[in-house]
């Protein structure tokens, strides 16, 4: 089965620093890969390029067997991406948010529906008409995942989903990772949460300085033992 | 003082480039060689409304005193040199954030143009009497006065504007002023009020050190550098009570629900909604938008204006419009921008949205002036006088709007315009950006108002067209240079950050 994501000799440079160096991914349908790293390890900047937000320097990217260089606009028609930091219009509402997102990728009947049982099962319904702005960290991460679902995506990439989210929160991301799985989508999940990581995905790839170093079952990463594992790998 | 100058040498340091640093100290080099320009060309004047402009001194220095207050009031007590979420984790004490906000009060064209015109004023009714350099002291002193007063007068509104209470007095205080306002012109009683002006007695202080009449001179200069200290303990103290204040004021904003509306027919009707709400749900915006588009109409109108000076108001305050986000667009956005770069449209899309909402605004704004401002002009217009106010609206929407748009793309920045002292930029590039949009938006309106003058239409027509062409091949430049890939991440990864 061709891999939903799919990454070459992706490189990434800003002058002279290099965030991705030469990046080998892949992604099945129906698979979750945790990225893992240190601060710095061009998980979020992999995540970008991805997501059609950042052209890459060097190297491929494909998003269903698409180019995201050279057909941006149909890669981003298959993909839901929350960003790692904001992703939030601050003085729109998550009705507004969702509304936009449904417009520009021509979400036809049904999407309200959808969208409310999306609010109502991340606890953001009462929130549902009042501007981002006023959010907490928690709330805007949990919004930023209901807007990467939304449209049932071909790849899911979540950016540090869990970070500063409630347990039940946490839980209804989890789920949702699932139901995308069960349904063929390819998941890239990047977060510093071990545990978190291991309980989403099957695998888990370790960068360090924009290049995989390891790449292993993500069961193998549970526990103490995983932890430490996990720990040696960033050193 | 020790916080406040390591909050100037950290700005200084954060100013990267090199022309950058060299442009900022040619402009702080510059002040007191206007002062002393301003001094001389008053000086050099021809005397022959000498006695006129005696006369309409205290006005001017009235004139000054308003715009001391409003300008704070309208930044939400003053300009900061650096936004509050970036001084979090320091203890800065609110004397520093006082006198941070005097300190970048000249950074505002509007002040700075005003107080030269006091110095030549001064300088002016002086004449070749040997005290000038005295009367030139009280001028100075009654300058820090008034920003001062006018800086701790604004922090004292923005304090109670933090509770409900506080907000409905605020209004009420503001209806009761426009009503006296309008009263006054209404009955024709404007002379009457200026003629008891309450900075006669400075302009008579100036006047004495200018005929060296010593003693008179010092009682009133050092009674208003009494005043000045007695100004500076307040507003430092008014200051301190209006950050201590709970602000429930942009909680408030922020916990309201907003209505929910039918999805918008295409993307860029889409887009552009969100763009207007972005706008009108930020404090700042809104109350700058209100107090540009209102103030300088109705200034405008109380005075009576003749149409060909008439011109000159929308053509500054399309500059104003440009200024309140305009010069970075895309900062309305936020950390959203990543999202909404993550969505399939077409990239022109975004940008056409922005350029719509900003054209909305600035022509909007410039629009709303000319109409408030030729309700009490002098005479029924002629064909000339319409057309010259007509095509400078739209002469320099186009000229400001094209100038927005590239200065957006080019000098992208992250700026929250959240909270009533945001600004789309640090103090000293909105400086640069003021200059450089009121400049040309005042030689278009003295251009349209030579026009007016001599009564020819068709040449104003004619300039209209050109301008506008102008401008929009310049917006169609930047718009195609949105198209590159590299270009729209450079710009979404400033604005997003932070």
């Amino acid at each position: 089965m061709p891999a939903q994501v799919e990454t070459r000799g992706l490189r990434v440079a800003f002058g002279p620093v290099v965030a991705v160096a030469s990046l080998d991914l892949s992604v099945q349908p129906g698979t979750a890969v945790a990225l893992v790293g240190r601060n710095g390890a061009g998980k979020s900047t992999t995540l970008r390029v991805l997501a059609g937000v950042l052209p890459p320097t060097g190297g491929d990217a494909r998003i269903a067997g698409i180019d995201v260089a050279r057909d941006p606009a149909g890669a981003k028609a298959q993909v839901g991406y929350c960003p790692d930091v904001g992703g939030l219009i601050p003085r729109a509402t998550p009705w507004e948010h969702l509304q936009l997102a449904a417009k520009l990728r021509g979400l036809r009947d049904g999407w309200a529906e959808r969208a409310t049982a999306l609010l109502d099962r991340f606890d953001l319904l009462g929130a549902a008409d009042r501007v981002t702005a006023g959010f907490s960290h928690g709330m805007g991460r949990r919004l930023s995942v209901v807007l990467a679902v939304l449209h049932s995506p071909a790849v899911l990439l979540l950016d540090e989903p869990f970070d500063g989210v409630d347990p039940l929160g946490a839980q209804a991301t989890l789920d949702v990772i699932a139901e995308a799985r069960a349904a063929g989508a390819a998941v890239v999940v990047s977060t510093h949460l071990l545990q978190l990581a291991v309980e989403a995905c099957d695998e888990a790839v370790v960068l360090r300085g924009g290049r995989v170093v390891a790449a292993a079952p993500a069961a193998e990463l549970r526990g103490e033992a995983g932890e430490r594992r996990y720990r040696s790998l960033l050193a | 003082m020790t916080q406040l100058l390591e909050l100037v040498r950290l700005r200084w340091r954060m100013v990267r480039s090199e022309r950058v640093r060299f442009g900022l100290a040619l402009l702080a080099a510059l002040i007191p060689g206007l002062i002393c320009g301003a001094v001389i060309a008053g000086q050099l004047a021809p005397r022959g409304r000498s006695f006129d402009v005696t006369v309409l001194a205290p006005t001017a220095f009235l004139g000054f005193a308003v715009l001391s207050l409003v300008a704070p009031l309208a930044a939400g007590g003053g300009n900061e040199l650096f936004p509050p979420d970036q001084l979090t984790p320091f203890p800065i004490r609110p004397s520093t954030e006082f006198a941070a906000s005097l300190l970048v009060a000249p950074l505002n064209l509007a002040w700075m143009s005003q107080a030269l015109l006091l110095f030549g004023v001064t300088s002016f009714v002086t004449g070749d009497r040997p005290g000038l350099g005295l009367a030139l002291v009280t001028t100075l002193v009654y300058v820090a006065l008034v920003t001062v007063a006018g800086q701790g007068v604004a922090w004292l509104i923005i304090g109670a504007r933090q509770s409900a209470t506080g907000r409905r007095l605020v209004w009420t205080l503001a209806g009761a002023v426009a009503a006296v306002v309008v009263l006054v012109v209404r009955t024709h009683a404007g002379y009457a009020v200026l003629d008891n002006s309450p900075t006669t007695p400075v302009v008579s202080t100036a006047l004495d050190g200018a005929a060296e009449r010593g003693a008179r001179w010092l009682v009133g200069t050092a009674q208003l550098g009494g005043l000045l200290v007695i100004a500076y303990l307040c507003g430092q103290r008014a200051c301190a009570w209006a950050l201590r204040r709970p602000g429930d004021g942009q909680r408030f904003r922020e916990s309201r629900t907003h209505r929910r509306r039918l999805p918008a027919p295409g993307p860029v009707r889409a887009l552009a909604r969100v763009d207007r709400a972005g706008v009108w749900r930020s404090s700042p915006l809104r109350r700058g938008l209100l107090v540009l588009t209102l103030l300088p109409g109705f200034v405008a109108a109380g005075a009576g204006l003749e149409w060909e000076s008439l011109v000159v108001v929308p053509a500054l305050v399309t500059a104003g419009a440009g200024l309140l986000f305009g010069v970075n667009v895309f900062c309305l956005d936020g950390g959203g921008a990543t999202w909404l770069a993550s969505l399939p449209h077409q990239p022109r899309h975004a940008i056409m949205a922005k350029t719509l909402v900003l054209a909305e605004t600035i022509a909007g704004s410039g629009l709303i002036a000319a109409v408030a401002g030729s309700l009490r002009a002098e005479h029924p217009p002629t064909l000339a006088d319409l057309t010259a106010l007509l095509g400078c609206v739209v002469s320099c929407s186009a000229v400001v709007l094209a100038t927005c748009v590239h200065v957006s793309l080019t000098h992208p920045r992250h700026a929250l315009l959240r909270g009533g002292r945001d600004t789309p930029a640090p103090p000293a590039a909105m400086a640069v950006y003021s200059v450089r949009l009121a400049t040309v938006t005042t030689l278009i309106g003295l251009l349209f108002g030579g026009v007016a003058h001599a009564g020819s239409a068709s040449v104003a027509a004619v300039l209209t067209l050109g301008l506008t062409t102008l401008s929009v091949v310049s917006l169609a430049r930047s718009i195609r240079s949105w198209d590159d890939p590299c270009e729209r991440a450079r710009v979404v990864a400033a604005v997003s950050s932070g």
